[in-house]
């Protein structure tokens, strides 16, 4: 495309400028011709006057002095022919007139009127009067003037196309070129180069321009092969790790299969281990002894605890393996809280122990989001904790309450409580506390771990307060509104 | 006349157990050991009521239940699921094939004759 030759581009300015420079000299210069040509021809006009006059004078005065007027005529009328000469009159001595032309063509206004005396041998024998038009010599400087003006007139003109020429083609027509190549020149098309090699300032700025385009492109290139290996790496990395996830999920499936046939097959024989010690402790088929009844009684104790072992950790596994999803449904707060005790309350009662509940009135009708089955097991669970670890005679505190957005229960009791660092491990899986009554069976290990997955998957917390061994302990979890 | 009540369970101390813990509460047992030979023996003998464990061999229990209740011959007789504490009994699916009770193990005799006595009263 080329770049047009209009006043906002460069070469339009340089040669509005340099026109404007070049008009203020012939202007000033035409004045100042102008002016010495007018008074050049003023002066000549002024020594013409006296001349003409004077060699009229004395062309005339011989013809007078002989009183041949016919021959003054003559003289006179061919001075006529003086370009500056309006009329000329002659005079005899007395003053009176003899003769006078008049040429027609010029006005008889403003007329410089020149007068002289003839003398022959010394005594006046006539005047003569000449009337000097200044019409000639004015159109003379008005024509000289304008030739000037014209001629200098023409002279910008030349100029100023000169220059339009000449800053065209190798000022706007390069950079017309220039800017072409630039314009097209973007991230898909670097190869652009500029094909100017003047060796003038655009030739050293294309050739600068090109040097930098080529560092360019080849900046690019580097760049592009870069970005695609890049690419390249990420798609590996990215199938590496699809592979891997897939490998883990595959292992994670065979892991959860293998617990599932695991615990049916661990639970199939403990099934008939605990149903025949009961057909056996029931005496449905004869009588036992003291000793087979306590020994049958153990049997069945651990049996039972054997297979809440391997529902704990099936129940863990599946947490862990994101297999346990909440049943969720709504849930009366204050019918979970009471059915939780029923489940403790035979317990509490052989152990004497007393259980108090306290739930806050604006808990009434309130239900909640949840799994109902998982709530009551987390209860059971603080419930049964709670009655293990509280001696004969103790109490067992149910507090329920709604704070802002939560509802907080807490499971209190007057047992063995614990050391600040039970509190702390006490929801990790297997840990024991120092402590044990005497005469119970020890946990799982895996009931409040399993507690603390349940209360997070329902987006609660849970935590123990407990003031030292033998003041207690506090469980409190707490359970998005 | 006593009641007749099929065990379909393949661990055999397991099916010893049921057997021996229906008998002292005064019923009847037939027993098959997979889900097919349960299918076949209600068809044949027409128990009163159907104990169905769930995980067998040959055929499964959620199977063997749907191919008795949608048989004729068979599908006016109870059946009641027999499954493990933790095991999550899928009672969707036990009810869409058609179970009308389940009795968690470990057995007692407390738990069967509760489950029964809802769907056999006692003469």
């Amino acid at each position: 495309m080329k770049e047009k030759l209009r006043l906002k581009t460069i070469g339009g300015k340089i040669i509005l400028s340099i026109v404007i420079v070049i008009a203020i000299g012939v202007l000033f210069s035409a004045f100042i011709v102008s002016q010495v040509v007018k008074d050049q021809l003023e002066e000549k006009y002024e020594v013409d006057k006296v001349a003409a006059s004077e060699s009229l004078s004395h062309s005339l005065a011989p013809v007078l002095d002989l009183y041949d007027y016919k021959q003054v005529e003559l003289i006179i009328t061919s001075s006529l022919t003086y370009k500056n000469i309006a009329y000329i009159t002659v005079f005899d001595k007395g003053g009176m007139l003899i003769v006078s032309a008049t040429e027609q063509n010029i006005s008889s206004e403003d007329l410089d009127l020149e007068k002289y005396e003839m003398m022959s041998n010394g005594t006046v024998i006539g005047s003569i009067e000449v009337g000097f038009s200044r019409e000639y010599i004015n159109e003379q400087i008005r024509r000289t003037t304008r030739a000037i003006i014209f001629g200098l007139a023409g002279f910008l003109i030349l100029v100023g196309l000169a220059l339009f020429i000449f800053i065209n083609r190798f000022v706007m027509n390069p950079l017309g070129v220039f800017t072409k190549t630039v314009r097209e020149m973007n991230s898909e098309n670097l190869s652009l180069r500029v094909n100017i090699y003047s060796e003038d300032e655009l030739g050293t700025l294309a050739g600068n321009f090109n040097r930098m385009a080529e560092d360019l492109e080849k900046a690019h290139n580097e760049l592009q092969q870069w970005s695609e290996e890049l690419e390249e790496k990420v798609k590996e990395r990215t199938r590496q790790f699809q592979e891997a996830v897939q490998a883990a999920d595959v292992a994670n499936r065979a892991k959860s299969d293998f617990l599932s046939s695991m615990s049916h097959e661990l639970r199939t024989p403990l099934n008939a281990v605990i149903g025949f010690s009961q057909v056996l402790q029931e005496q449905y088929f004869g009588k036992l002894n003291e000793k087979q009844a306590e020994y049958m009684s153990d049997i069945l104790d651990s049996g039972q605890h054997l297979l809440s072992l391997i529902n704990d950790i099936l129940d863990l596994s599946k947490i862990e393996a994101g297999k346990m999803e909440l049943e969720l449904s709504s849930v009366k707060i204050k019918d979970l809280v009471e059915s939780s005790l029923v489940m403790i309350k035979e317990k509490a009662f052989a152990h004497g122990s007393s259980l108090d509940i306290h739930t806050a009135e604006d808990l009434e009708g309130l239900e909640i989001m949840a799994d109902e089955r998982r709530l009551k097991q987390v209860m059971f669970n603080l419930l049964s904790n709670a009655a293990k670890f509280t001696p004969d005679g103790g109490t067992i505190t149910v507090e329920s309450r709604k704070e802002g957005k939560e509802l907080v229960i807490n499971v209190s009791d007057t047992g063995i409580g614990l050391t600040p660092e039970d509190c702390e491990k006490v929801f990790e899986e297997f840990y024991q506390t120092g402590g044990v009554l005497k005469g119970k069976t020890p946990g799982t290990g895996l009931g409040l771990p399993i507690t603390r997955r349940i209360v997070e998957m329902h987006g609660g917390r849970i935590w123990v307060e407990s003031e030292g061994q033998g003041k207690g302990s506090r469980f409190t979890f707490t359970l998005p509104v | 006349m006593a009641k007749v009540i099929l065990i379909v369970e393949d661990d055999p101390k397991n099916l010893t157990l049921a057997r021996d813990l229906l008998m002292v509460s005064g019923y009847t047992t037939i027993e098959a050991t997979d889900g097919e030979q349960g299918v076949e023996l209600a068809k044949v003998r027409k128990p009163d009521l159907i104990l169905m464990d769930i995980m067998m061999p040959k055929m499964d229990g959620y199977t063997a239940c749907n191919a008795i209740k949608t048989d004729k011959a068979t599908r006016q007789i109870p059946v009641v699921m027999l499954t493990s504490i933790g095991y999550e009994l899928n009672k969707a699916l036990a009810k869409q094939m058609g179970a009308d009770g389940y009795i968690t193990k470990p057995l007692t005799r407390q738990k069967l004759v509760d489950v029964i006595s809802q769907f056999l009263p006692t003469s």
